[in-house]
């Protein structure tokens, strides 16, 4: 194995960072351009607007008006998109690296030369709430997570969903989405990532050329928003017409960001004891809850200490049918009771620790997954550089103890907020 | 349509056929330290017979144990080196497949329990019983999920009569009804070696997977080949479908019989679904409904590739107060672009956008081994990669033209409508 250097990182003088990743299987290239914003930057009555903006993107900017963009990256072949989360807002395109450099043009035009017509917003947040309508209204499990979350968060902005409260949506102006590209959107808080059959120096050179022009502004500090301490237990019920019922449990638990450096395992800690729930066929939600108490059909469990702000712990449930609800959620408290009063033995742990070791090698066949992995991790102001082997290692080092201590110290009733969807008779009005 | 060799493969593909005559596929990519392998067996929901969700139901417990293991065991010894067993079904196919990282102490001991799972999964009767109600479980999602009632709805109207019509997992009758020696006897009926096709990517040498084909051979019965179900199925009365639902949106399932990947027209039309509705964002459908007017979020249109004819679908969905317009809005531009013609302008940016676009189909292991299973399973040309680009440039606007004509008509069309 060659132990070549194959990341590489670059400043420019008005801000931009640009990390390339060399990936010589194919000729082809994945470019992503982050911005530092997200729903998680949003203040009440603006929900869902950096979404909004991200489709804006797409209509227009001073040298590729209309639909310029979508039709040049076509006729190239190319793929692209765009997503929104809660901390970051990323554009991406996939090409043969033969053509990679139209991007860059594409890209530094709409990154300070966004055309947001008004006719044009008119139409285009009308497709935003069609997408609300199918992504959250139409689907049950996922309106009865976003009352969830809203509840399971108290003063973070994680409270309100990506894309937005159909009301704010509804008064959002092309003013506003003006105002916030005007915020956001700057060289200084973005990051341009190639990952491909690329050669640094060149991308390096195109990112200079096309992005070094473009003047840095002054990004607004961002308020900590630091989740206020959980005084007890919380119960969400969502009816909803529906035919099967869901249940989910969240834990309000610390990110590897809000803790200081001599804390910082219990958030590897955190996401072991996740594993050990959840990772895969072998972990414990599928042994206990699925099959042998066949109690529930599906049974998931979430937690990652890479967001920006302190996030949830989550184990989410399929029941069987409204009658075993009470009996999931015993369940799920037994598999809590359980990491509490016992050392998880070691052939269990070596699983877990090795089902992450696979998923790290098994990522590396997607260009897409790479890029995510470094846009993901930068944009909570973590460097991939530096953590890059790094992750792995503190996964590995942590100890039965060490699981059972973040499980005593965290997974307590004070910080737990329980979800239930309850279907309603389903007819058509 | 002429072929041009490529001088250079541009995905080098070993084909071979095992000792006991399976088809096997074998792309070599030594970057990543880890092997994907996947068989793909006639097995599909086209065979169930009366038996609805046999042939789900059967796929669905091979990883719930075997003579030696149960369920816990087999997830545990995957679990131990960090591999992941893979499994899933549809019309005309099983799939059972391992994904593994290629070091010796990780894939020794899984592909061990995989050859031991081919050999000996027995579906043990408790296991099948809570299968068969999380199956239930499944069915109760699709109804709760518009999308799915209108995909079910589409399928079994267009299919009626057909072994595609009914859905893929059976319905909560026929569920229930199946029995251990059901799934017992399909598996040996179906999931044998002259059934199957098997695609290997990844870090192995050649000679190395030579011999886990061999193994894999030597753990399945010989069998027999099972014909692909017949071509075409007659034409379907057309018309509007209507099914009430509790929700915010309209979700409409349009179409007819397509083609299958032999199809003299499969190229041209691949161009012509490009400029309606591929996936780009740049069609008519996306531009006109989308973009020009806000209906909705998603629209596309694709012809979906199977033995049988397969179905040419466009999807969409839009809030109730809109449903009618959009359906209208969409047939005059389906009909206008029927009649018509693409612009000369627009045929060839649609190639040009396939031509380009292909390298992107083959970066990953992942999509070699989407790619290779298409070959292998509907028996493509060995070749079909290498001149897939020089067939799209061979395409021409008249046929482009002609092929539209004869497949797409508004009026042949079902019109599937989910919503309140």
């Amino acid at each position: 194995m060659s132990a070549k250097k194959i990341t590489h990182e670059y400043h420019l003088k008005n801000g931009l960072k640009l990390i390339v990743k060399e990936d010589h299987r194919a000729p082809v290239a994945m470019m992503q351009v982050w911005y530092k914003v997200g729903s998680s930057y949003e203040p009440n009555g603006l929900t869902g607007i950096s979404h909004a903006l991200e489709h804006m993107m797409f209509r227009g900017s001073k040298k590729y008006r209309g639909s310029k963009y979508d039709e040049i990256i076509t006729e190239n072949g190319g793929q692209s998109n765009a997503f929104t989360a809660h901390d970051f807002t990323a554009y991406h395109q996939m090409l043969g690296s033969d053509k990679l450099e139209i991007c860059f043009q594409l890209e530094a035009d709409r990154m300070h030369q966004l055309l947001l017509k008004e006719e044009d917003f008119n139409k285009e947040i009308s497709v935003v709430m069609e997408e609300r309508h199918m992504s959250i209204d139409d689907n049950p499990e996922r309106r009865a997570y976003e009352r969830f979350s809203a509840v399971a968060h108290v003063s973070s902005p994680y409270k309100h969903s990506i894309i937005g409260w159909m009301d704010d949506l509804r008064h959002m102006t092309v003013k506003d989405l003006r105002q916030w590209y005007q915020m956001w959107y700057a060289p200084n808080n973005a990051i341009v990532i190639v990952v491909g059959d690329v050669i640094p120096k060149q991308i390096y050179q195109w990112t200079k050329k096309y992005f070094g022009p473009i003047k840095p502004s002054s990004v607004p500090t961002v308020k900590p928003q630091k989740e206020v301490q959980s005084l007890g237990m919380r119960h969400v019920t969502v009816k909803v017409p529906a035919k099967l019922p869901w249940m989910i449990l969240g834990y309000n638990v610390p990110v590897l960001n809000s803790m200081t450096k001599d804390k910082k395992w219990e958030t590897y800690a955190l996401a072991v004891a996740n594993g050990i729930l959840g990772i895969n066929h072998s972990a414990r939600l599928q042994k206990n809850i699925i099959r042998k108490k066949q109690i529930a059909s599906v049974a998931n469990a979430y937690y990652s200490p890479f967001d920006r702000l302190n996030n949830l712990f989550i184990m989410e449930l399929t029941p069987l049918n409204m009658e075993k609800v009470e009996e999931c959620e015993k369940a799920l408290f037994q598999e809590i009771e359980e990491l509490q009063t016992k050392l998880v033995n070691t052939d269990e742990l070596e699983r877990v620790k090795t089902a992450y070791v696979a998923a790290e090698i098994f990522a590396k066949d997607s260009l897409s997954r790479q890029a995510y992995e470094i846009g993901m991790l930068e944009c909570v102001g973590i460097s991939y550089v530096e953590t890059e082997r790094d992750m792995i290692k503190k996964i590995q080092a942590i100890t039965p103890q060490q699981v059972k201590e973040v499980a005593l110290n965290y997974l307590v009733p004070e910080r737990l907020t329980i979800g239930v969807l309850e279907p309603l008779k389903m007819k058509a009005n | 349509m002429k072929k041009q060799l490529a001088a250079k493969s541009i995905v080098p593909i070993q084909y071979w056929q095992s000792k006991k005559g399976a088809h096997v596929y074998f792309v070599k990519r030594s970057e990543i330290p880890a092997v994907d392998i996947d068989i793909y067996f006639r097995a599909g929901s086209a065979l169930d017979g009366k038996k609805y969700g046999l042939s789900y139901l059967t796929n669905a417990m091979l990883n719930q144990g075997t003579h030696a293991y149960d369920a816990d065991a087999v997830a545990d010894k995957f679990a131990d080196v960090g591999a992941h067993f893979n499994k899933h079904s549809g019309r005309d196919y099983g799939h059972v497949g391992l994904k593994c990282l290629s070091g010796k102490k990780y894939f020794n001991s899984a592909f061990k329990l995989f050859l031991e799972i081919l050999h000996s999964v027995n579906f043990p009767e408790p296991a099948l019983q809570r299968k068969q109600k999380q199956i239930l479980s499944v069915l109760q999602m699709h109804e709760q999920t518009p999308s799915s009632v209108a995909a079910h709805t589409f399928y079994s109207t267009l299919y009626d009569g057909h072994p595609y019509a009914h859905p893929i997992e059976g319905t909560k009758k026929t569920v229930m009804a199946l029995t251990r020696e059901d799934a017992e006897h399909f598996y040996k009926k179906y999931y044998v070696i002259n059934n199957a096709t098997i695609i290997i990517v990844g870090d192995i040498t050649r000679q190395e997977a030579e011999k886990r084909v061999d193994e894999i051979a030597e753990h399945l019965t010989q069998g027999q080949e099972v014909v692909p179900i017949a071509g075409a199925v007659s034409p379907k009365p057309c018309g509007e479908f209507h099914v009430p639902f509790p929700s915010e949106q309209s979700n409409v399932w349009m179409g007819q019989l397509g083609m299958n990947y032999h199809d003299p027209d499969y190229y041209a039309m691949r161009v012509a679904n490009e400029i309606l509705g591929g996936f780009s964002l740049t069609s008519r459908l996306f531009t006109q409904v989308r973009g020009k007017q806000g209906l909705v979020y998603s629209i596309t249109s694709a012809f979906h590739f199977s033995d049988a004819t397969g179905p040419f679908i466009i999807h969409f969905a839009t809030q109730n107060a809109t449903a009618k317009k959009a359906l209208k809005l969409v047939q005059t531009i389906v009909d206008d672009y029927v009649n018509k013609g693409p612009s000369k302008n627009e045929f060839l940016r649609a190639k040009k956008n396939i031509f380009n676009d292909f390298p992107l189909a083959i970066a990953s292991n992942h999509d070699i081994a989407n790619l290779l299973s298409q070959i292998g399973f509907y028996k493509l040309p060995i070749d079909y990669i290498d001149t897939f680009q020089a067939n799209i440039a061979a395409v021409s606007l008249e046929e482009v033209k002609a092929a539209l004509k004869k497949r797409i008509r508004v009026d042949d069309m079902i019109k599937v409508i989910v919503g309140n």
